[in-house]
């Protein structure tokens, strides 16, 4: 055929779609709608570039360019939608057409995202140039420091540097509303024992790569397996733990994703459901009610730089749990408002801030009498939806804790338990610093989580674990 | 009233077309016509610009210019991906439409390998990927140790193949299927009420993908496959005896079958089954539990479950190998160059083989990511360890065992609520594929197994939550009590606590060839992470002396 096949955004050697390129495709959107309601395109522009490597090798280093269109018809309860990534006539044309070819049939009227009017937005720096201009060069220094120094002493490292890039434009029929772009950049480092007599790992992720100093976690995850090497099996049962900032973080994930008001007060469970009112015929929430430990606020400060989200925030702060009490529960912008007595709107968060206290991890181990130091969790999975029992293992270092010292390195073990009871029965708190929780490079969006260590009392350790 | 163009026939397939007949066609029925243009498919009106369209001329002379392009750089090897993909989503009654084109191209340039991937299909952006991996691999040449070596090809990929299906996702007018979900719900609504219960929520959603597939690489490869995909699930609400509870059906599993499977009178079976089931359940009285060791019968959904955890994703060979640690961690096979053919997996009861074969299974193809044609292989045989799921690159790592590709290597794709997803911006690695489990030659099936047990626990549905080395493993699912051959009580909160290897062993009897039934079911792996779809075939089991806990007691 003597035509060339489709498309020529972005225009070759940009990484990612301009402003004005996404400004045209979203003009002929709009172009080739007819009928009522809003058509609503979202266009996402996304860059990566990946660096990968195991058993003390390089074995993968990647580049990735993609973008897509995801197009939204609605009018009133109806909705239609097609995705499509060529942005040539004919392929946006008969998307648009699909997309209102399917509208119409889904008469549930669901919560349909309206565009608010403008109004200022609080929010933080997303974007980073360091990250953008991460070369493989860099990322590739990295890994040849790690595996230099893992291979000297006979041990295997494997880990994953990552930074992606991009820009999304978001607009009804009056044009763009909005035109972001965003960074993230992540690094994970795992170095173990050929053998499997030891692992340790470090990790951390944020949207600037200078935050992120990779070589000391790459020195971190080399202490912490040769501090992990030979464990001993120790009794599982009940035990006083000091948990590093990663595995507060994923303890308490499940909780974060509870702040929504719908899953209380609209379908009547969850672990922040009261009960039902029977004469008012309500289904009653515990906001108002202390849920956790007094010293802990879970909050989101927009224009905290340590807190950045894409799309920012019509309110300056969210707070979710004011000194251990549920003051507050996420929820959609048009579907509650006539049913709630108020008028703000509390949106959701992809980001958290859990405050903590003065102390650290040293001074809380050497209070501790007996105790576990734990890296990190994996695998916690909700088993019980109403107090979030979950059941997961320990990963990466797991060390004994006697007469406020670290005595030895202990074999993981599986746990079940709740972040909720862990968060009932906290000792002390360490300051807030960043962790790993990283998005996938396919997504345009962040979440930042600001957490603290933590020493809580009777941790619940069900089972010994093989795997180290 | 959609009104479908004419090209579509009575059946909702797309009709062939003049072009020159280079798809091999095993039937009619199965004919496709690959895409024109974007969404043309989705009913649309066909205009009268000249458009471009994608097959086998078109998409030629850009893999020739991306691979001519790689060994002008000096490439040892390259191959490159080119993916259409299409998927069509139907929640009740919303539909949604994805497609996407993509491209994804590996250089070997001095022993190193290099990666670049995009949604463009057109010359300079061939030369442009060719150029970003040859470039990125030279970067890391210079830091690299080790050089990756790849076996040889028994045969170059060469001609095309599509699966066999009966109704295509593409132009199927998406209100069958909408119509179909209304038409289950009132018969679930009538045979509740038949039975003196009632439905009060229902929920059917189902996803149909379509992937046309075009690879190439210098040693002369060229083949196109199209592959399809389909799965879905329907939840039941259902108020019996002033009890609410949700069930789901759970067998509209990940197939390589086309959207006809929602449509065949086997859904209206299943519904009817889980009805039962549920009614039966709700009536049985509830018994909270006595921790111990039982004999417990688990039926061939949780033995699949099993299989593909504990003995296909441990066998893997990457991930023995140790380049998953920092993802989703190692297996417990340590040592593949003495381990192979010597660890006792199991008892020698267990058999279990791996293909990319067997029809309507969710990892068929006729040839891999890499342009090798997949191979049915052994991975345990009477219990001992005897294969990997391997590629060309990993199949030269052991030391004493020369082996060849056994065609695993697949590319993932991106997560499952992206639209349409990209099926080849993600590096290939080695997946899972279709995994077997041997059953017996006798009439046993689930009810007769549990028929046969004096005392122990029946368990239907078991999930899996395992350790990163596939080995120590928690598994939960309906339990119920069996007392003299027969299920007396449910129970609460039981789970099997287990490490992968004893359990295996304690395997006592396992069900015969009619009681197989195939579950589809995801895999994720890589950084960042991919996404496949696997299918199990197996029996249901009887394991000996299992140890069961209370999942949710904080000890």
């Amino acid at each position: 055929m003597n035509k060339e096949l489709l498309r020529s955004y972005p225009e070759s050697n940009n990484r990612l779609l301009t402003s004005n390129e996404a400004n045209n495709i979203i003009d002929r959107i709009i172009k080739y709608s007819s009928g009522l309601g809003q058509t609503v395109p979202i266009i996402t522009s996304l860059w990566s570039g990946v660096l990968r490597w195991g058993r003390n090798d390089i074995n993968s280093v990647g580049d990735k360019r993609i973008v897509r269109v995801d197009i939204n018809r609605y009018y009133k309860s109806e909705t239609g939608r097609a995705c499509t990534d060529q942005f040539d006539d004919v392929s946006l044309s008969a998307a648009v057409k699909a997309a209102e070819r399917v509208m119409g049939k889904d008469l549930t009227p669901d919560d349909i995202i309206t565009h608010p009017p403008d109004f200022p937005k609080y929010r933080a720096p997303v974007w980073s140039d360091d990250t953008y201009n991460a070369a493989v060069s860099i990322r590739g220094k990295v890994a040849e420091y790690i595996c230099e120094k893992a291979g000297e002493k006979g041990l295997f490292s494997a880990g994953y540097i990552e930074v992606h890039a991009g820009n999304r434009a978001d607009s009804n029929e009056n044009g763009i509303l909005s035109f972001e772009s965003a960074t993230q950049a992540q690094c994970s480092i795992t170095v173990r024992h050929p053998q499997g007599k030891g692992s340790g790992w470090a990790g951390l992720s944020s949207f600037d790569w200078k935050r992120i100093d990779p070589f000391r976690i790459a020195d971190r995850a080399f202490d912490k397996c040769t501090a992990s090497l030979d464990p001993v099996k120790i009794e599982p049962g009940r035990y006083t733990v000091v948990m590093e900032p990663q595995a507060v973080a994923d303890c308490v994930e499940l909780l974060f994703a509870n702040f929504s008001r719908v899953i209380p007060e609209a379908w009547g469970v969850g672990p922040f459901f009261l009960g039902q009112d029977r004469a008012l015929q309500l289904l009653k929430s515990k906001l108002g009610l202390q849920v956790i430990d007094n010293r802990i606020t879970i909050s989101h400060v927009p224009i905290d730089p340590d807190m950045g989200q894409l799309g920012g925030s019509r309110q300056s702060k969210h707070v979710w749990i004011e000194n251990g009490a549920l003051v507050n529960l996420s929820y959609q912008r048009t579907a509650m408002l006539s049913d709630l007595t108020t008028k703000d709107l509390a949106d959701y968060s992809f980001g958290f801030h859990m405050s903590g206290g003065e102390s650290n991890i040293d001074e809380m181990i050497s209070s501790t009498e007996r105790g576990l130091l734990v890296s990190r969790l994996h695998g916690v999975t909700q088993l019980e939806r109403n107090t979030l029992i979950s059941s997961g293992m320990t990963r990466d270092g797991l060390w004994l804790i006697e007469n406020g010292k670290i005595s030895k390195s202990v074999n993981n073990l599986r746990i079940t338990e709740s972040p909720l009871f862990m968060l009932n029965q906290v000792e002390q708190l360490g300051v807030p610093t960043g962790t790993f929780s990283p998005v996938h490079s396919s997504y345009l969006y962040l979440t930042p989580r600001m957490v603290p260590p933590i020493k809580a009392r009777d941790f619940a350790f069900t089972a010994l674990v093989d795997a180290v | 009233m959609i009104f479908i163009k004419s090209k579509i026939n009575s059946r909702g397939n797309l009709s062939m077309n003049t072009r020159r007949s280079f798809i091999k066609t095993s039937s009619v029925a199965s004919a496709v016509l690959l895409p024109g243009n974007i969404s043309r498919l989705w009913g649309g009106k066909k205009t009268s610009i000249a458009e471009p369209s994608f097959d086998e001329a078109n998409v030629k002379p850009l893999i020739d210019a991306a691979m001519n392009k790689g060994k002008a750089l000096g490439a040892d090897y390259s191959d490159v991906r080119l993916v259409h993909n299409f998927e069509v989503r139907i929640s009740n009654s919303n539909i949604s439409y994805g497609e996407s084109i993509s491209a994804g191209l590996r250089a070997l340039i001095d022993g190193c390998w290099g990666f670049a991937a995009g949604n463009v299909w057109n010359q300079t952006e061939m030369v442009r990927l060719a150029n970003e991996a040859a470039e990125q691999a030279r970067v890391i040449a210079k830091v690299r140790k080790k050089r990756s070596e790849l076996s040889p090809l028994a045969q170059t990929a060469n001609g095309s193949w599509i699966m066999p299906i009966e109704l295509d996702p593409i132009g199927l007018n998406p209100d069958e299927i909408v119509v179909q979900g209304n038409a289950l719900k009132s018969y679930a609504s009538n045979y509740l009420q038949y039975k003196g219960a009632s439905l009060i929520g229902y929920e059917f959603k189902c996803t149909g993908m379509k992937q046309v597939k075009y690879f190439g690489s210098t040693d002369d490869a060229f083949c196109f496959q199209t592959l399809y995909n389909t799965f879905g699930i329907i939840r039941l609400a259902i108020r019996y005896k002033n009890i609410d509870v949700q069930v789901p059906l759970e067998t509209l599993t990940p197939a390589g079958v086309g959207m006809e499977r929602f449509l065949k009178s086997d859904v209206r079976i299943d519904l009817k089954k889980l009805i039962d089931e549920t009614l039966f359940d709700i009536d049985l009285p509830f018994k909270p539990l006595d921790v111990g060791r039982y004999d417990i019968v688990v039926d061939s959904n949780s033995t699949g479950d099993l299989v593909g955890k504990t003995i296909g994703i441990a066998t893997e060979l990457d991930r023995v190998m140790g380049y998953e640690a920092n993802a989703g961690g190692t297996s417990y096979i340590k040592d593949p160059d003495t381990e192979y053919l010597a660890l006792e997996m199991g008892s020698n009861l267990l058999n279990v083989s791996a293909n990319r074969s067997q029809i309507g299974a969710a990892a068929t193809v006729k040839w891999d990511d890499e342009g090798v044609q997949p191979r049915d292989f052994s991975i345990v045989k009477d219990g001992i360890l005897s294969g990997f799921a391997n590629g060309r690159e990993s199949s030269t790592w052991l030391r004493n065992h020369v082996m060849e590709s056994n065609g695993c290597i697949s590319v993932g794709s991106e997560p499952v609520d992206i639209l349409g997803s990209g099926g080849a911006v993600n590096v290939p690695l080695i997946h899972v594929p279709n995994l077997i489990m041997e059953a017996d030659d006798s009439n046993e099936d689930f009810d007769s197994m549990i028929a046969g047990l004096e005392k122990g626990i029946a368990f239907k549905g078991m999930q899996n939550l395992m350790d990163f080395q596939q080995l120590n493993g928690l598994g939960f699912g309906k339990a119920y009590e069996v007392k003299a051959g027969k299920i007396t009580a449910r129970l609460g909160n039981a789970g099997v606590l287990f490490r992968a290897l004893e359990l295996w062993k304690s395997l006592k009897s396992i069900g015969g060839k009619s009681s197989v039934t195939t579950y589809g079911k995801v895999a994720e792996k890589g950084e960042p992470s991919q996404t496949v779809y696997y299918s199990v075939s197996a029996p249901p089991v009887l394991f000996k002396e299992a140890t069961i806990v209370d999942t949710i007691r904080r000890g």
